[in-house]
C-alpha cells in the first residue's frame, strides 16, 4: 500500500505530452461526430420531430435531458431553435476543449452538454458514445486536477495518478470484454446468449456478414482464418492487464490492441470508435508518461572554469534547478548527508531527489531534459561513456585562452 | 511520501470512481443498493463509469423495419425512415441505434409502441398516407459449416404490422 501511495503521490509526475494528445485526439473525434449529424439533429434529439418520439422508449436515468433542458426553454425559445443552438454551444465548447482554450471550463461544458444530448438520445448511442462520457469525464479530471493558466496557455501536466486511473480503466475493458465474449453465459445476465459464437469463429462471420456492419464481402474467409481471429482476440483482450503489467510485451500489446481496433475500423466501418480506442491505448501505454517535476529542485555540478562547460551549461541554464560551479563550493564536500563522496573534478554530476547520475549519464539526462526525450540511457554504453571520461580528463585543453595556463595544468595534473 | 489534502481529495475519488468502474464491468446493479441506489446509478451513467464491456460478446442477427405506405390512390410504396446511402457513416450508425433498439425493449407493449413511433414520423413526411405496413425482417446468416457448403445469408419475415392513421389498429399476419 506504501509502494503504492509513493508511486501515485511521486515527484514524478506525468508529462503534458500525453494529456494534450488525448484532449485532442478526443476533442477530434467528438467534433467530427457532431459535425456530421449537424443535419440530423431532430431526427435524433427532438421529442416532437425525432424518428423515435419522446417517452416512447424509457429514460436512461432521472438526471435531465437536453429534452428536459428544451422543454424548460420553450416558454422563452421555441424548440425549433433552442435544440440547434444547444448542439452548435456544445460543438464551440468542444472545439474550444480541442484547441486548449479555457481548457477546464470548455471540458466541463463539453461533459454536460455531451450528457445531455446522450441521455436524450441513448437509444441510437453506440460503443463510441459510452467511451466517449467515459472520456470527457476523465479530461475533466485532468482538467480539474491541475493549476490552470489563464488565457490560451494550454494545460500543465496532471498528476500521475490519473495516468494510472486511465491505465487500469483499459485494464478492465479488454479484460471484461474478453471474459464477455469467451463467458457470455457468465458475465452477460442473459440466458439466450450461445457462447459457442467465439469459439467456432462465426462470431466473425456474424459481424462481418450482416449488411449494417460489413462493408466487404467475406462470405469467402476461410474458416481457419475466423476461428485464428476470434482465438486472438480473446487471447489478446483477456491477457491484456498481464501484458502491459510486464515492461517487455507492453508496447507489443498496446500496438496490437491498436492493429485490433483498425481492423474493426476498415472491416465494419466503425471509425470513430476505432480512433477513439487508439487515442486511449496511446495515451496510456505507448507515450512516455513521466517527467521531472519540474518544481522539484535539482543541482548540477560542473567545473565553472572549463570553458566548454561554461558554455554547454549557459545552454541549459534556463532549465529548472540550480547550477553550481565547484570552483565556487566552501569545500569538497557540499552536502554531509547526500550521496555526493566523490571527486567533482572528476566529471559533471546532477543530483535530483538524492539520485544522482555522472558523467556522460549526467550530460544526456540534461539534455534529454531540455528535449523531453529520456537520453540518460545512453550514457550507460561504454564508447558513450568512455568518451565523455576521454573529454572531462583533457577539457582544459578545449577552447581556453593563455590566460588560464595555470588552471589548466591544475586540471589536467 | 508526503500526502497534502489535494492529493488525498483526488486519490480517494479516483479510487472511489474506479470502484465504480470495476463494478459496472461485473454487472452490478447500482440501484439495488438502498437509499443511495439512484443516485449511485446516475453517477455511473454522467460519467461512463457503470458502463459493462460486453462489446460484441454475442454478435446478434441483422434486425431490419421495411415501411410499406397506402395512399389514397397508388399502390403500396415502400419508404424508409432514412436513407443511409446519402449520409455519413458515423449519422448512419446512429440513425441504425434507433432501429437497433427494438430489439432492446423488454415487452410486447413498448415495442408495438417504438413501431406506432417510426409509423408516426412517416406519417409526418407522407401526409397523404392511410395505412402504413411495417414489416421486421431477420438476416439470417448460416453456421460456418453450411457456408462452407455455399449458402448464403437470407432476410427472413418475422412479423408484420399495420398502422393506420385515424385510429391505431394491428393485425398480425
Amino acid at each position: 500500500m506504501k509502494l503504492l501511495v509513493a508511486e501515485l503521490t511521486s515527484p514524478y509526475v506525468a508529462s503534458p505530452l500525453p494529456a494534450r494528445v488525448f484532449r485532442v485526439g478526443v476533442g477530434v473525434i467528438s467534433f467530427y461526430t457532431q459535425w456530421t449529424l449537424i443535419p440530423y439533429v431532430f431526427d435524433l434529439y427532438s421529442t416532437r420531430y425525432g424518428i423515435v418520439q419522446g417517452g416512447t422508449i424509457g429514460r436512461l436515468t432521472y438526471l435531465p435531458t437536453i429534452q428536459d433542458l428544451v422543454a424548460w426553454l420553450s416558454p422563452f425559445v421555441p424548440e425549433r431553435a433552442s435544440l440547434p443552438l444547444l448542439f452548435v454551444t456544445n460543438m464551440t465548447a468542444t472545439l474550444a476543449m480541442t484547441l486548449g482554450l479555457w481548457p477546464r471550463a470548455s471540458a466541463i461544458v463539453t461533459w454536460v452538454l455531451t450528457s445531455l444530448f446522450f441521455f436524450a438520445g441513448h437509444a441510437q448511442a453506440y460503443g463510441v458514445d459510452f467511451f466517449r462520457q467515459t472520456y470527457l469525464f476523465f479530461l475533466v479530471q485532468v482538467a480539474c486536477a491541475t493549476r490552470q493558466r489563464r488565457g490560451l496557455a494550454p494545460l500543465p501536466a496532471p498528476p500521475l495518478a490519473v495516468y494510472r486511473w486511465l491505465q487500469f480503466f483499459l485494464c478492465i475493458v479488454y479484460c471484461t470484454s474478453g471474459l464477455s465474449k469467451a463467458f457470455p453465459d457468465v458475465f452477460v445476465d442473459r440466458a439466450i446468449l450461445s457462447n459457442r459464437q467465439w469459439f467456432d469463429g462465426s462470431a466473425i462471420y456474424r459481424a462481418l456478414l450482416r449488411p449494417d456492419l460489413g462493408r466487404y464481402d467475406f462470405s469467402w474467409l476461410p474458416h481457419w482464418i475466423a476461428c485464428t481471429i476470434c482465438w486472438g482476440t480473446l487471447f489478446l483482450e483477456i491477457g491484456f492487464p498481464l501484458f502491459v503489467a510486464i515492461k517487455r510485451t507492453r508496447r507489443a500489446a498496446a500496438l496490437a490492441v491498436c492493429a485490433m481496433h483498425m481492423g474493426i475500423a476498415v472491416t465494419m466501418g466503425l471509425w470513430t470508435f476505432s480512433a477513439t480506442m487508439i487515442t486511449a491505448v496511446t495515451v496510456a501505454y505507448l507515450l512516455p508518461a513521466k517527467r521531472l517535476n519540474r518544481t522539484s529542485e535539482r543541482l548540477v555540478f560542473y567545473d565553472g572554469r572549463c570553458v566548454v562547460c561554461h558554455r554547454v551549461i549557459a545552454w541549459f541554464s534556463a532549465m529548472r534547478g540550480g547550477f553550481v560551479p565547484i570552483r565556487q563550493l566552501p569545500s569538497r564536500r557540499l552536502y554531509t548527508h547526500s550521496p555526493l563522496e566523490f571527486d567533482l573534478h572528476r566529471e559533471m554530476y546532477v543530483v535530483d531527489h538524492n539520485k544522482c547520475c555522472s558523467g556522460a549519464a549526467a550530460f544526456l539526462s540534461l539534455l534529454g531534459d531540455s528535449c523531453g526525450v529520456p537520453l540518460a540511457w545512453l550514457g550507460r554504453w561504454s564508447t558513450v561513456r568512455h568518451a565523455y571520461q576521454w573529454f572531462a580528463k583533457y577539457r582544459a585543453r578545449f577552447g581556453c585562452a593563455a590566460a588560464c595556463e595555470r588552471h589548466c595544468r591544475s586540471i589536467t595534473d | 511520501v508526503r500526502l497534502n489534502l489535494r492529493k488525498i481529495t483526488l486519490l480517494v475519488f479516483l479510487a472511489a470512481n474506479m470502484a465504480f468502474v470495476v463494478a459496472g464491468a461485473l454487472r452490478f446493479k447500482f440501484e439495488t443498493i438502498p437509499l443511495v441506489g439512484e443516485v449511485a446509478s446516475d453517477y455511473g451513467i454522467a460519467t461512463g463509469s457503470s458502463n459493462s464491456f460486453g462489446f460484441f460478446c454475442s454478435v446478434p442477427l441483422q434486425l431490419r423495419p421495411r415501411f410499406f405506405v397506402d395512399g389514397p390512390s397508388e399502390k403500396e410504396q415502400e419508404v424508409s425512415l432514412f436513407d443511409a446511402q446519402r449520409m455519413s457513416r458515423e449519422a448512419e450508425l446512429h440513425h441504425l441505434g434507433t432501429i437497433g433498439v427494438f430489439k432492446d425493449v423488454p415487452d410486447k407493449t413498448g415495442r408495438d409502441q417504438l413501431i406506432r413511433s417510426w409509423a408516426a414520423t412517416l406519417f409526418t413526411r407522407f401526409p397523404d398516407t392511410l395505412s402504413i405496413t411495417v414489416r421486421l425482417e431477420l438476416y439470417e446468416i448460416p453456421t460456418p459449416e453450411e457456408l462452407r457448403r455455399g449458402e448464403k445469408p437470407v432476410w427472413r419475415v418475422v412479423n408484420s404490422i399495420r398502422v393506420t392513421r385515424v385510429k391505431y389498429r394491428k393485425e398480425t399476419r
